[in-house]
């Protein structure tokens, strides 16, 4: 047999513990009086150590997959169970709240700005034909360019703040904005000038601004808006026996719908509050039957929109 | 947790049954010590933490066969964790008084706070155990982490004989013994 394989298996026993004391010893002298075996046995040692250290770190993923989104100790039976329920729960929540972000974002917009889109309509349809039919429904077009231009006050009005909010956000944004702007006013210019009435405005441009901005603010806009009111997840501790009732942590003068989740996705309370008035929770269900000691998720749907969560530890 | 728990816990991470150890320790221990941490102006991410830093100390104890048993496995975490939690407030320099003090272990804890692996350290270990390969990487885990027989390896790694795994694992030390030789400064790393 190879001896670099007897020395290995040693050493493996050795390190494993399985050598009994006799053996130990009279290997502990081998390694004392042979530099060889000595300079194997500390790489080797440092191999068992980076094993263990590996598996080590892995137990920790495995235990951080376990404790993820549950947060708390699952119970040996169903924990599969109970956790995906929780995932559902959770995905349910973030899809209902995204989309309502979305609905109420697009509603509000459409609301604010129709001057907007007509200009598109109007930039869109002549840039596609020749000049001479662009001149010929120049009545047309001339009317609701004047509309344009009148309502041009307004646009910039409503503009500014939609500038602002994609230019905060990020640069991405910005990089491609003041492109399409370039892309958009060439385009946009011919066109004008065709019409007298365009032609005299040099605010005309003005349209034109915006509606490059308008892609832009369906994805720009939710996410500094969103993410002020999504994040704010925050733990709360609440001992019924001691404290009584527990506040419950929704923002003053909202009005809402507050939620107490159990960790198996059951909700075990809610309830409506309105500005002016503090809600209380005694940690009971709505049977009256006392909830548990454990990890629950509070959930607040504000009706302005926005929803907040966080966790509540149930200790008795 | 009763003296059976504690027995049952330690012989199912002697066995490499980790998951059924975690099962328990989820179960009987981690209250305590959330429970402690959000006490002491913890909050739940941190409480996680902590666990599951304790929990890698009790396994590396075991599995290094450094285990006192004159310790309960449930009071060692809870320790373990305790002196970590301490540890990482002074290091935040946070002035909040320790409410939960009174729960005092006559017995010190070996310096398993001072063995944390810190970043590092495992970020090098990691680097060296991805070169080996993930079949080795897995091999490895069972016979030195785990401690499982070969017969039980063959199995696991589907190998057709036991004499296969032997080889196998012989190889994948050897490879990451080469690897460590050459690696002078996860020596040190690891040494110091």
């Amino acid at each position: 047999m190879n001896p670099r394989y007897v020395i290995h298996e040693e050493i493996d026993r050795y390190l494993n513990g399985k050598m009994a004391a006799a053996e130990r010893r009279l290997f502990e002298a081998e390694l004392a009086s042979n530099p060889s075996v000595r300079a194997e046995f500390e790489a080797q040692q440092i191999a068992h150590q980076v094993i263990m250290e590996d598996s080590l770190l892995d137990l920790k993923k495995q235990m951080q997959r376990d404790m993820n989104g549950g947060g708390s100790t699952p119970p040996s039976s169903g924990t599969g169970k109970s956790y995906l329920n929780l995932l559902f729960a959770l995905g349910g929540m973030i899809c209902v709240s995204s989309l309502y972000y979305f609905y109420s974002h697009k509603t509000a917009e459409n609301k604010n700005a129709p001057p907007i889109q007509e200009s598109v309509t109007i930039r869109s349809a002549p840039s596609n034909e020749e000049n001479s039919i662009a001149s010929g429904t120049s009545s047309k077009g001339g009317e609701s360019t004047v509309a344009a231009s009148e309502s041009s006050i307004e646009v910039n009005v409503i503009a500014p703040p939609g500038i602002t909010i994609t230019q905060t956000p990020g640069s991405s944004s910005e990089a491609e904005q003041p492109k399409e702007v370039k892309d958009d006013k060439p385009q946009a210019n011919p066109q004008h000038t065709t019409t007298p009435a365009a032609s005299t405005t040099p605010h005309i441009t003005a349209p034109a601004q915006p509606t490059p901005d308008k892609p832009a603010v369906t994805p720009g806009a939710p996410e500094p808006v969103e993410p002020a009111a999504e994040t704010r997840t925050t733990a709360y501790t609440f001992q019924p026996e001691i404290e009584g009732n527990w506040t419950l942590p929704y923002k003053e003068n909202t009005k809402g719908k507050f939620s107490i989740v159990s960790r198996s996705g059951v909700t075990v309370y809610q309830t409506n509050f309105s500005s002016g008035t503090t809600e209380q929770w005694n940690g009971n269900d709505a049977a009256g039957v006392a909830m548990p000691a454990g990890y629950y998720i509070y959930l607040i749907e504000y009706e302005k929109g926005g929803v907040e969560k966080g966790s509540l530890t149930i200790l008795r | 947790m009763s003296t059976e728990d504690d027995k049952n816990i330690l012989t199912a991470i002697r066995d490499g049954r980790n998951d059924s150890a975690l099962q328990e320790l989820y179960r009987h221990v981690l209250p305590r010590v959330k429970n402690f941490i959000l006490r002491n102006s913890g909050d739940e991410e941190e409480a996680k933490d902590i666990f599951q830093d304790a929990v890698m100390a009790l396994f590396r104890q075991i599995k290094s066969g450094k285990f006192d048993e004159k310790y309960e496995v449930g009071a060692f975490v809870f320790s373990v964790a305790r002196n970590l939690w301490i540890n990482r407030v002074k290091v935040k320099n946070r002035h909040t008084p320790m409410m939960d003090l009174e729960y005092d272990q006559t017995e010190e804890i070996p310096d398993v706070v001072q063995n944390m692996i810190t970043e590092e350290k495992s970020k090098a270990i990691e680097s060296l155990m991805n070169q080996i390969g993930k079949e080795c990487k897995e091999l490895l885990k069972y016979s030195v982490f785990d401690g499982i027989s070969m017969k039980e390896i063959c199995v696991k790694m589907g190998y057709s004989s036991e004499n296969v795994a032997k080889t196998y694992n012989y190889r994948c030390k050897q490879k990451l013994v080469t690897l460590v030789k050459d690696n002078p400064q996860l020596i040190a790393l690891l040494k110091g």
